[in-house]
């Protein structure tokens, strides 16, 4: 969640909640404390106020799972309550601190402070990060998807370098009988044609079979078959190298994944052309630059998301943690 | 041998007719240009020696008589497409057409909607591009030749008129001789039609008709037209039927064959044994809608209709318009009776609606039957009692409402731009309101200008006369601009937007709808203009009479010019609806200056730069005498009042008190003109207006620096909407903002425009499009919206069992195999109205990244530069 001039208002609420609630608590704390001369423990009403206000504000700030999964239902807005699931959590640290006495303690109570920091810590370097990488997404991949269907658009950009290559090289299947011999290439053509996933008829749709309307400024680049006969045979070996980078980006791609060294392959190939082939060359750049986009696109989103495994990890072990110290807490008071 | 003495005598004869013909064919030499002039042109002028029609024609009177009457009309018309909108060049001007013998009948004779036409047509639609096929509606010209008179039978839908043409159609009592020869002709064409096209069983109705001398009314349900035609001609025998053909040629002929009827459709039958080729469907289908799925093939006898690649109707490319069966003049294309009796269901009908009874409102006689079948729900009678009311103001109805009896009471109110939600109190105010997201008002701009500058307590008093209201709101799809309420009991019959598409293909039928426009809205809306605030009432009340009838109205087509920088200025636009680009040239490139929003005017300072110019006040901007200072283009539907620079001027002269705040006005705006310019080298407007953002009403804002890609708002959407969400986090970016996938709530959508039977549409004071349950998955409103915002769904399909009423779905078998049916069907964001009008996507965002907001929010935050933005 972005805190920045824009939010404020909405986080000062949380905000302020959240301070009051600590700052009261310690206050209290502190002259109970002043008042018996020494720092009170857990077993204190101090130290047992605010380790169950701790306890309450850790079972809140898990209320949001369920708050995000039930998103049908009218409850408050999830923006409010991630906003007091930031602020509470960070106090609840503190809180959690004072209502030790500040003492280790034992075994578990070490280990569900530890367990603690680290929930804390791990929703920390979440919210750093959810500040910082979706400015690096607005900027750095102006030709930004939604992460699930980068596959299917690098699957699209493959088919679109096809048809660009088999409407100005000529098309694949010569360059393939070619290589395989009429006999092979029939056999892979039946192959194809006795797919039974082609075959079978699952239903019957009626009426339109457009999937969506247009799209404004959209446009695919068509273009008639009048490259180099000479050119055909080096861009299709070119887009045989060029391929695997366009379908898994830069796991399979060795030169393709780094702009300059991109740039400089692509200025082989076009010394290697003749300037006709420019049409094809260019293209290709712009879609291999675009699948470049989509792998940055792809590292980013995993670093935004993470975090958020670890995080949620931590939390649920938390609460098992804060249940044990609550059982035994309860047992030897 | 005996054959070898045939084919001799053959030729020969063959030969000696070749020879007469030659000889023939060199006296009439001379006299082939004329009876060339006469028979072979065509409208489009694609014949050689056709001249095609020009501009100047616009202005030419000729002068001919139609059985007897003298009738002046112009020599050429506007081209107009089916929706009777002029179609105008790159240039913007109106593209000419010459005028035909057909539309010169219809101005003589048919004056108000329901009147009957002399001329029988069958291959002819006013809607539709003449093509001349079927000849039943010739007449006989004739003409004065430089080789004498000279009298053809002529096909009228094609055929040019002429400077003292003489016309005589079946009806003629001018002379009777003639109109016996053109019925004659025209009954031999029937009656060959009749035998080979209309089937055994509705032929004998035929003959049952002429015998009561009235039109069964099976037949006017059914809208076969070719048996109207021969009823209308009296054919009470057929020479040429098959039981005829069979008594008098026995052992002659074949049988003939099993009826071809293609039953693959799961709406249509096609029966081509009724087909007369007219072509009416394939227009329909190519021209009217766009699809191209209907074709001919085969040649002579062979010839029929066909889908794609004569493939059976049910597995072709068919998106189900139902524009073809509508087209047809026959039972060649139908309605299945279990597809009409499961829409009746479907729209909540207990019982088909009655045909006979709409068709008998003479506002609705040209309807063809089968649109009446088809769109069954689009018709409701409603009886209302004194007090009742009919239409709220602000409501978004798709709806008009025609006038059987009764008088009903208009109030117009100025109480509105308001926003609809309160933003709550106090913290809630402060933490960004508690009334939803959709805090901007709901309100568009024209339907409060047609009563803004009314008083409340205005009252307008509507009767039967007015024939129809409320169709301003039905057209336009903005919010109505009034309050009816029924004075007494009264009776009306409720019609939805494409029953108004197809009454405006009719001439006669848009004629009326204008003059039911100019009568009451047209003197409202001068009254109120901006331009007429400094004047005192009766001043006003002057104005307005004076430009009521001088003012024309034009429609103009998304990307047309209306006027260029630099042209001479020849008349002042006034804005009905619609939004327009103001653009001027700067440096060599155009500059978007800003755009014009329905109930503004533009174009006046190019009539008033005298004025300004000598004018000495220091600092006012000098511009060139009589230019015009901008260019305008339309950018989507526009509809216009145009008065001339004449009248324009005529006016500054009878009212000289409007002259003072005419050039203050000129002066503000080219003030304005500067200080944009300035403005425009820091702002993106290009992008603004490329996107059309500036007609969204409720935009799906997602802030990108804030927004973690969670996708929370399309799961929250899917979860809403039974697994299928209605938005696409993905679209195009404005500043930092992505405009994601979602219904924009456009102000004036264009996805509702041509829906077949009106399954989307917008109701009561919600900006949500509504997509109904009867949508027939055509796609069209998805081909239709800009922003591929409708989507195409599959869902089990649907149909009400004829006997019981009850809804099942419906299965197909296939190789021994039960098949589910799916229908597609369009989905587009409801807002949520179907929940509790509080959009999910923004409720559920975490992050306050989702936002709704109407264009205009998102440029002024962007111009803000984003700071402080979303609060």
């Amino acid at each position: 969640m972005l805190i920045d001039r824009s939010s404020w208002r909405m986080h000062a609420v949380a905000i302020t909640l959240a301070m009051i609630l600590f700052l009261g608590l310690t206050a209290w704390y502190l002259a109970e404390s002043w008042l018996a001369g020494r720092l009170l423990g857990g077993g204190s009403l101090p130290g047992l106020v605010l380790g169950s206000v701790a306890a309450m504000i850790i079972f809140f700030e898990m209320g949001l799972w369920p708050r995000k999964a039930l998103r049908r239902m009218r409850l408050v807005r999830v923006k409010y309550w991630l906003s007091a699931h930031i602020w509470f959590g960070i106090v609840c640290l503190p809180i959690a601190i004072v209502h030790s006495g500040f003492h280790w303690g034992g075994w578990l109570s070490t280990l569900l402070i530890l367990a603690l920091v680290l929930t804390v810590a791990s929703g920390a370097i979440g919210l750093a990060l959810q500040n910082m990488i979706p400015r690096m997404l607005l900027k750095q991949v102006p030709g930004e998807t939604i992460y699930g269907e980068i596959e299917n658009i690098s699957r699209s950009i493959v088919l679109e370098a096809d048809q660009l290559l088999n409407a100005t090289c000529g098309t694949r299947d010569a360059v393939m009988t070619q290589q395989l011999g009429i006999g092979e290439m029939t056999r892979f053509r039946e192959l194809l044609g006795s797919d039974p996933e082609v075959q079978m008829t699952r239903m019957i749709v009626i009426g339109a079979p457009r999937e969506a309307g247009r799209r404004r400024e959209g446009y695919q680049e068509s273009r008639a078959a009048t490259a180099e006969q000479d050119d055909s045979r080096s861009l299709w070996n070119a887009y045989d190298e060029l391929k695997p980078f366009l379908l898994d980006g830069v796991t399979s791609g060795r030169v393709f994944g780094d702009p300059i060294r991109a740039s400089g392959w692509f200025g082989m190939l076009r010394q290697a052309c003749s300037a006709d082939a420019e049409r094809v060359i260019g293209p290709l750049e712009r879609l291999t630059d675009q699948r470049r986009q989509f792998s940055l696109q792809k590292r980013l989103h995993h670093w935004l998301h993470m975090w958020l495994p670890y995080h949620i990890g931590l939390s649920v072990g938390l609460c098992v943690l804060l249940l044990a110290h609550i059982v035994f807490a309860l047992r030897y008071w | 041998m005996e054959n070898k003495d045939f084919s001799d005598q053959r030729l020969l004869a063959t030969q000696t007719i070749n020879f007469a013909a030659a000889v023939a064919d060199r006296d009439e030499t001379s006299k082939a240009y004329d009876d060339e002039g006469l028979f072979a042109r065509s409208v489009d002028g694609r014949l050689i020696r056709v001249r095609r029609a020009t501009a100047d024609d616009f202005d030419t009177d000729v002068c001919l008589t139609i059985d007897g009457r003298q009738v002046v009309v112009k020599k050429a018309v506007p081209l107009r497409d089916s929706q009777g909108s002029i179609q105008r060049d790159s240039e913007g001007n109106a593209i000419p057409r010459a005028t035909t013998i057909y539309d010169a009948a219809t101005q003589a004779f048919v004056q108000q909607a329901g009147d009957a036409h002399p001329i029988p047509t069958l291959c002819h639609r006013e809607h539709l591009p003449p093509v001349g096929v079927c000849r039943v509606c010739m007449v006989e010209a004739v003409e004065q030749t430089r080789r004498g008179v000279r009298s053809k039978l002529v096909p009228s839908c094609v055929q040019h008129v002429s400077d003292g043409m003489a016309v005589h159609t079946i009806n003629s009592k001018a002379d009777p001789a003639a109109a016996q020869r053109v019925k004659k002709a025209c009954s031999l064409l029937t009656e060959l039609l009749v035998a080979d096209h209309l089937p055994a069983q509705r032929s004998s109705e035929m003959v049952a008709i002429n015998a009561t001398g009235r039109m069964s009314p099976r037949l006017a349900e059914d809208g076969n037209e070719l048996a109207a035609l021969a009823s209308r001609l009296n054919l009470s025998t057929n020479r040429f039927s098959k039981t005829m053909l069979a008594k008098n040629l026995s052992g002659l002929i074949e049988s003939p064959p099993p009826p071809q009827i293609d039953k693959s459709s799961r709406m249509v039958v096609v029966n081509l044994e009724e087909c007369i080729l007219c072509g009416r469907c394939s227009r329909g289908c190519n021209y009217v809608k766009e699809n191209h799925v209907i074709g001919r093939f085969g040649k002579g006898y062979q010839s029929h209709i066909g889908f794609d690649l004569d493939d059976p109707m049910g597995k072709s490319s068919c998106v189900s318009c139902g524009e073809c069966v509508i087209s047809c003049p026959t039972g060649a294309l139908e309605f299945r009776p279990s597809y009409l009796a499961s829409t009746a269901v479907a729209e909540g009908h207990d019982k088909p609606t009655n045909v006979r009874e709409i068709l008998a409102i003479p506002l609705f006689a040209g309807l063809p039957p089968k649109f009446v079948q088809f769109n069954q729900g689009a018709f409701v009678v409603r009886q209302l009692k004194a007090g009742e009311v009919l239409c709220r103001e602000g409501e978004y109805g798709s709806t008009a409402f025609v006038i059987v009896s009764g008088r009903f009471t208009v109030t117009l109110q100025s109480k509105r731009g308001k926003p609809k939600k309160p933003l709550g109190f106090g913290l809630l105010r402060w933490l960004g309101g508690g009334g939803g997201a959709t805090k901007h008002s709901t309100v568009a701009r024209l339907s409060d200008m047609h009563g803004a500058e009314l008083s409340d307590d205005t009252v307008i008093e509507i009767t039967p006369e007015d024939v129809i209201i409320g169709e301003m709101t039905c057209l336009n799809r903005y919010p109505r601009s009034a309050t009816v309420v029924a004075k007494e009991n009264s009776v009306v019959v409720e019609i939805r937007r494409n029953v108004l598409y197809m009454i405006q293909r009719n001439a006669i039928s848009r004629e009326f709808l204008d003059q039911v426009y100019r009568k009451r809205t047209l003197r409202g809306q001068l009254t109120s203009l901006p331009i007429f605030q400094g004047l005192s009432e009766d001043q006003r009340q002057e104005a307005a009479d004076f430009l009521n009838n001088r003012v024309e109205l034009l429609t103009v087509e998304p990307g047309q010019t209306i006027y260029r920088q630099g042209e001479i200025a020849d008349a002042i636009y006034i804005n009905r609806l619609g939004f327009i680009k103001v653009t001027q040239k700067y440096g060599v490139s155009d500059r978007v200056m800003g755009y014009v929003s329905p109930g503004s005017y533009f174009g006046e300072i190019g009539l008033l730069t005298k004025l300004v110019n000598s004018d000495q006040v220091p600092g006012r901007n000098k511009i060139p005498d009589g230019r015009r200072t901008a260019s305008c283009a339309a950018l989507d539907h526009v509809e216009l009042i145009r008065i001339k620079a004449a009248d324009f001027h005529e006016l500054l002269r009878k009212l000289p008190a409007l002259v003072e705040p005419m050039l203050k006005v000129a002066d503000e705006i080219l003030a304005r003109d500067y200080a944009i310019r300035k403005q425009l080298d820091a702002i993106g407007t290009d992008d603004f207006i490329d996107q059309g953002l500036f007609l969204g009403q409720s935009l799906l804002v997602l802030d990108l620096e804030k927004c973690t890609r969670c996708d929370e708002c399309t799961k929250a959407c899917a979860d809403t909407h039974g697994g299928v969400t209605r938005l696409v986090r993905d679209g195009l970016r404005f500043d930092k903002f992505l405009v994601a996938s979602s219904c924009r709530s456009c102000m004036d959508p264009y996805c509702l425009v041509g829906c077949p039977v009106d399954a989307i549409h917008r109701d009561g004071n919600s900006l949500e499009i509504k997509i109904e349950d009867y949508c027939i998955g055509c796609g069209l409103c998805a081909q239709n919206c800009p922003y591929g915002n409708i989507n195409m769904h599959g869902f089990p399909k649907i149909e009400a069992d004829p006997k019981t009423g009850k809804r099942k779905a419906v299965f197909e078998e296939r190789n021994g195999r039960k098949i589910p049916v799916i229908q597609q069907k369009a989905t587009t964001c409801d807002l949520c109205r179907s929940i509790d009008g509080k959009p999910r996507c923004v409720y559920a965002c975490p992050h306050d990244a989702a936002h709704r907001m109407s264009g205009q929010e998102l440029l002024k935050i962007v111009e803000r530069g984003g700071l402080a933005s979303l609060e």
